[in-house]
């Protein structure tokens, strides 16, 4: 059974190079672009977690994380310098971040995830 | 009424000829005149006199007196001094006299005008004097005057002698000694008499009868105060007889006396009046100006102190005639202390050296022609550099006809150093406040700066690491590469875009600016966000109008016109921002126009006032259009709202710099 992480950013080259740096056997990534796409669609998808940018057009990370279920894990990637009302995603990474780093917070929470769901 | 008309030396002087003449009036009629007004007592003594007169005559008629009885009738006659009589008459004249002739006299009274004065003696020489005035001018009276005048045949001569009365001996006739004043020859009596315009009848005493016994001629009946009428007795021997007497009648000149005082005395009533009059008159009019004067002084007391309070001094001058009028405060504002001095020179001397040429330039183009000039000098007093602003209007005063008159100045002289210190002072804070709010547009634009910045950066992160962990075949490298390539122009791009924004405060520097090409440079700012809210930016740029301006201003006159355009349609359906760029006249005009359906008119009006945003919190300041318009006015510029348009439309005027030969800047 495959890990659904959804990347969400209006920047498609970052989108196009997240999938390519994190999917994994275990791991698909479906990217978005606009948040207002991906409400629409999110309940077709049911992830796992979501990966979000925060400046988009029509609705910023935090905003759309509200709209979410809070069940749904979430971690926000962001060029902001200062960002409050983060409370509702469980990390949150800079821009321009260390995908290395990024890659491993996010596998190790895959195992943790999965690991959780088995017992 | 202008008081100032009034000539009140001349009044002084008038009233001061009323009061004169009016105390010579007095004079005359309470001490020279012999006041006599009452016609009544006049009347009852003229009829005393006749009845007095009658009787004297009818005493002598009735009593031949013997000249035994001489005493008698000499007391009578001459009003009953014995003395006088025995002693006198008859013994230093009446014992040498002997009766050549006799004068008949009558006595024109109006005529008896002249007097002898007091104490002195009669002489040749003084007989044109000669009257029956008594030393005060008055008409004789029984007791003051000679009471008696006798013409004694001395010889070949007339002596005249007359009573003259030193004490009063009783109620009736004071008496006096006799004074034998000088005998004369009848070439004298006749000069006498033509002189006091005296009636003499020369009459041979041979032709009176019993002439040879006729000692003396004697006329009196002097009687109290109308002493107008006279008896005559003819004396011989010890025998009186009465040769005739004059009629009693109220003369002509006692009444006239008697009008002529009550002239005086009307007159008088009337200079007292009018000078009542006048002096009411000239009272209030007096009272009048003294208020006039007060308030005048009052005026000129708040007028000076208006002048200290604004600092402002006035002053008249007329450099032909070399008149000055000059207030206090000007004296103060200038730090003068001559007065006397040409006031143009006076300026020109507190001058800065480099004020000199502009005063100069300033006072000769001061001319009727030109009505009103005002310009700000810098002045150096003894309180250090000050600022004095000069107004100064020129005016051609008299020589109507000709058209050519006297240049005179007047002018005010206002010290502005606090002002144009407050002034500087509010150019600085404006000038910080403007620095202020673009380092606040700066920090609210760093948020997103900062995003787009690391939006590229995580780009070129995350494309290292694929080719560092896939295996790529090198057309896939290469793609990789351009995208590195292309992620890094970005950044370049709006750091480029930043410098401008975080430009040094040396911001007011002006030239001439291509403004075609500021507003291309201002759409490369707002083009990312353009693209990123998905709203079509177009622009319709004529080439060529320049204007004198601080371009990095400019551009973020624009990026503010631009952004907001942008924010107010980036949720709408039809998302579009047009900048035109066009000539009208002698004006640049700069139209940003967006999808936007215009402006509501109370949005409008306050769209201007610093910290007024229709965005939503977080999104905007509030300080945009408020920069925009402060740099709008720095520029001399106008920024209005076209709400003739379908759609929202901001335009931005300027003046177009003037031609210049050499393409600067």
């Amino acid at each position: 059974m495959t890990f659904k992480i959804i990347y969400l950013d209006d920047e498609s080259d970052i989108c196009e190079d997240f999938a390519l740096i994190m999917e994994s056997d275990s791991v698909q990534v479906i990217t978005f672009n606009s948040p207002l796409e991906l409400l629409q669609k999110i309940d077709s998808i049911n992830p796992d977690l979501i990966v979000s940018d925060y400046r988009m057009p029509g609705l910023t990370g935090i905003e759309l994380a509200k709209k979410l279920s809070p069940q749904l894990p979430k971690v926000l990637l962001t060029g902001e310098l200062d960002l409050k009302g983060t409370s509702d995603f469980i990390k949150v990474f800079q821009k321009p971040c260390d995908f290395k780093a990024l890659r491993s917070f996010l596998y190790e929470l895959e195992a943790k995830i999965t690991k959780d769901r088995a017992s | 009424m202008n008081l100032d008309k009034i000539n009140f030396k001349l009044i002084g002087l008038v009233l001061i000829a009323i009061m004169a003449s009016s105390s010579f009036f007095v004079y005359r009629a309470f001490v020279e005149g012999y006041v006599q007004l009452d016609q009544k007592s006049t009347e009852d003594s003229l009829t005393r006199v006749h009845q007095s007169l009658l009787g004297q005559q009818r005493f002598i008629q009735e009593k031949i007196v013997d000249w035994a009885k001489w005493d008698e009738t000499a007391q009578f006659v001459r009003g009953g001094n014995k003395e006088y009589a025995n002693k006198n008459l008859t013994e230093e004249g009446l014992a040498a006299l002997s009766l050549d002739f006799v004068a008949i006299l009558s006595l024109d009274l109006k005529v008896i005008g002249k007097m002898l004065p007091s104490g002195q003696t009669f002489s040749e020489d003084m007989s044109g004097k000669f009257s029956f005035l008594d030393p005060k001018g008055s008409l004789i009276s029984p007791s003051e005057g000679p009471s008696s005048v006798e013409f004694v045949p001395y010889g070949e001569q007339i002596a005249i002698v007359t009573a003259h009365t030193a004490s009063q001996a009783d109620g009736r006739d004071p008496g006096g000694k006799v004074v034998f004043l000088k005998t004369i020859g009848e070439d004298m009596l006749k000069r006498i008499s033509e002189q006091n315009k005296l009636k003499v009848e020369l009459v041979p005493a041979s032709s009176l009868p019993d002439s040879a016994n006729w000692k003396s001629l004697s006329f009196g009946g002097f009687e109290n105060k109308p002493k107008f009428a006279a008896g005559f007795v003819a004396i011989k021997d010890s025998h009186a007889k009465v040769l005739g007497y004059l009629k009693t009648e109220i003369s002509r000149d006692v009444l006239l006396f008697g009008t002529q005082t009550a002239k005086h005395f009307f007159i008088l009533m009337m200079a007292i009046f009018l000078g009542l009059i006048a002096a009411f008159v000239s009272f209030t009019l007096f009272f009048a100006k003294a208020q006039e004067l007060k308030r005048k002084a009052k005026i000129v007391d708040q007028l000076s102190e208006a002048q200290a309070l604004a600092a402002i001094g006035s002053f008249e001058y007329s450099p032909e005639t070399g008149a000055l009028e000059i207030s206090d405060q000007t004296i103060k504002n200038l730090d003068i202390t001559n007065t006397e001095l040409n006031i143009f020179e006076a300026i020109d001397s507190k001058l800065l050296p480099t004020d000199k040429d502009k005063w100069q330039k300033f006072v000769s183009e001061s001319n009727a022609s030109n009505p009103l000039s005002v310009n700000d000098f810098q002045i150096m007093t003894h309180e250090g550099p000050k600022t004095i602003q000069v107004r100064l209007t020129a005016n051609l005063v008299g020589k109507c006809d000709t058209n050519q008159g006297i240049l005179s100045f007047k002018g005010t002289v206002q010290d502005v150093s606090a002002k144009v210190m407050l002034e500087k002072e509010l150019e600085n804070q404006r000038s910080l406040a403007m620095r202020n709010s673009r380092l606040a547009a700066l920090g609210e634009m760093s948020a997103g700066v900062a995003h787009e910045i690391n939006n590229p950066i995580t780009i070129i992160e995350s494309t290292l690491l694929i080719i560092q962990e896939k295996q790529l075949n090198p057309e896939q490298i290469k793609a990789r590469l351009e995208r590195i390539a292309k992620a890094s122009q970005r950044i370049t791009k709006i750091v480029g875009g930043l410098k401008k924004f975080s430009g040094t405060v040396a911001t007011t520097e002006i030239s001439r600016v291509n403004l075609a090409k500021v507003i291309q440079e201002s759409l490369l700012d707002v083009e990312q966000k353009s693209v990123n809210s998905s709203v079509s930016l177009s622009a319709d740029i004529t080439e060529g109008p320049m204007v004198l301006a601080n371009s990095i201003e400019i551009e973020q006159l624009m990026v503010i016109l631009m952004n907001n355009a942008i924010d107010a349609v980036k949720t709408l359906e039809n998302r579009w921002v047009k900048v035109i760029l066009g000539t009208r006249g002698d004006r640049a005009f700069i139209q940003v126009q967006d999808s936007g359906s215009g402006i509501p008119p109370e949005v409008a009006a306050r769209l201007f006032q610093p910290f007024f945003t229709t965005k939503v919190v977080g999104e905007g300041t509030g300080l945009g259009l408020s920069i925009a318009k402060g740099i709008v006015d720095a520029h001399h510029g106008t920024i209005e709202i076209i709400d003739t348009l379908k759609n929202t439309c901001f335009e931005i005027n300027f003046p177009l710099a003037q031609e210049q030969s050499d393409e600067a800047a």
